[in-house]
């Protein structure tokens, strides 16, 4: 193993822990009864600070830990059985989230553009699995299955967004950096 | 919100757990990973209406955690509070499928409700197998045991790094949370710029750390190789321990125990 190589694995890690302790972080919005979960947050800023395929990585082996147990999906649990349930759809929605991210931040060639458009793209992954898996486990409405798993998080997931992009801009020279 | 710092004390314990010395313990990592994903595939494969072919199976863990000495009502805490979610999963079946397909006297048993029992049966089995791999062999030796066994070295290094980055990240988190708390007096400190402190502090704080890490690990001479103190090694007792479980869920699987012995019972009483 390299020793960039090596560098992108530390990272990978430490955003997968990241991801895993957004779990535990929830701040209340003034408006709305959804407080924000930093989830989110953490999966974008692993697919623009690492890139596709790191990014995906890094989501990845936060899922496969969660998948067989540890306590880190949001609530303090984790098992198989969340994959099977009706936030299965959200979970994998991560990993494309955070693969389409990178991939959009990596290869888009306007830089004001770059960040937005892969957050926004990446953030819509998340929803495109999550709600269809919801309607289907539970039966749902397609108008149902919207409201209850998409519509009451979108204004958080516009600020966390918001943040990703202009945390990614703050840190990502240092990351950089460090990388080189 | 579920706290952080009893969560991953949790899991914690259940690490601590490994460091026993039961014959249950002292066994090759490999060969328990092997023999727990050969009991999950066998519990998996069978028919979804299927729940007297599951019963006899309870013996794989009843016997480990009798061998392992591990507490089994920590164990069935921690089974009960993943429980909810294949609760979710299979609650729906007795909804879908109302066919009655069991009669017992005057009770009829719909096909949803008898796949509802099997799914949680099914779930039960194979997380309690889970945990008893962790609980008896640890994190550690599990991700070794990946790599040994062909899984990719990045995968096993990255598993080990980000299980060592769950308990100092969880820390860090729970330190500022901590933090804040105690200086919210009449609900102040919870505006939003505070929580924006917060995260930006947290992601400073990792990005640091990332990079002492990473320091650090190239200054002892990592190169990827995952090296214990102890070197794995496949005994008799290690085979023999894989091949009689291994061949004890085939005959399992394979024919209708449960059926056999009530039918020994039934001649008994006759």
């Amino acid at each position: 193993m390299d020793r960039k190589q090596l560098q992108l694995v530390v990272y990978a890690s430490l955003m997968a822990a990241l991801i895993a302790v957004g779990a535990y972080l929830q701040i209340p919005l003034p408006v709305g009864p959804v407080p924000l979960v930093l989830q989110n947050l953490f999966v974008l800023l692993a697919g623009l600070l690492l890139g596709s395929r790191w990014g995906l990585a890094s989501v990845g082996i936060y899922l496969l830990v969660g998948a067989i147990g540890l306590p880190v999906f949001v609530g303090g649990t984790g098992g198989m059985a969340h994959f099977l349930g009706p936030t299965g759809g959200y979970l994998l929605g991560f990993a494309a989230c955070a693969l389409v991210t990178g991939f959009l931040a990596e290869n888009l060639r306007n830089p004001s553009a770059r960040d937005v458009l892969a957050v926004v793209l990446g953030s819509l992954m998340i929803y495109l699995l999550g709600v269809p898996w919801l309607k289907l486990v539970t039966g749902m409405s397609w108008e149902k299955a919207a409201g209850v798993g998409m519509l009451p998080f979108l204004p958080g997931d516009a600020i966390k967004a918001t943040a990703a992009v202009l945390l990614a801009r703050a840190i990502r020279p240092m990351v950089k950096h460090q990388l080189e | 919100m579920a706290n952080i710092e009893s969560s991953f004390l949790d899991v914690s314990y259940l690490d601590t757990l490994s460091y026993q010395t039961t014959i249950i313990h002292r066994l090759d990592p490999r060969i328990k990973l092997i023999t727990t994903l050969f009991f999950i595939a066998t519990v998996l494969s069978f028919g979804k209406y299927e729940i007297a072919g599951l019963i006899p199976f309870v013996i794989y863990p009843v016997v480990l955690i009798a061998l392992g000495n591990l507490p089994i009502a920590y164990l069935l805490k921690k089974v009960l509070v993943a429980a909810p979610f294949a609760f979710f999963v299979g609650i729906f079946n007795p909804l879908m499928d109302r066919a009655v397909l069991v009669q017992l006297g005057p009770l009829e048993l719909s096909g949803g409700w008898v796949s509802f029992a099997s799914i949680m049966i099914r779930f039960i089995l194979t997380v309690t197998a889970a945990l008893i791999l962790i609980a008896s062999t640890g994190f550690n030796s599990v991700c070794m045991a990946l790599e040994k066994m062909g899984a990719p070295k990045s995968l096993a290094v990255q598993l080990l790094l980000l299980y060592r980055y769950l308990f100092v990240l969880g820390d860090e988190a729970s330190r500022l949370t901590r933090a804040r708390s105690l200086r919210t007096f009449e609900s102040r400190g919870l505006g939003f710029k505070v929580f924006t402190n917060m995260i930006g502090q947290l992601l400073l704080r990792t990005l640091d750390r990332a990079k002492r890490v990473h320091l650090a690990m190239r200054c002892r001479g990592f190169d990827g190789e995952i090296r214990v103190s102890r070197p794995l090694k496949i005994g008799g007792r290690d085979l023999g321990f894989m091949l009689g479980w291994s061949g004890l869920f085939v005959l399992m699987r394979l024919y209708p125990i449960p059926q056999w012995m009530g039918g020994m019972v039934a001649e008994l009483l006759k």
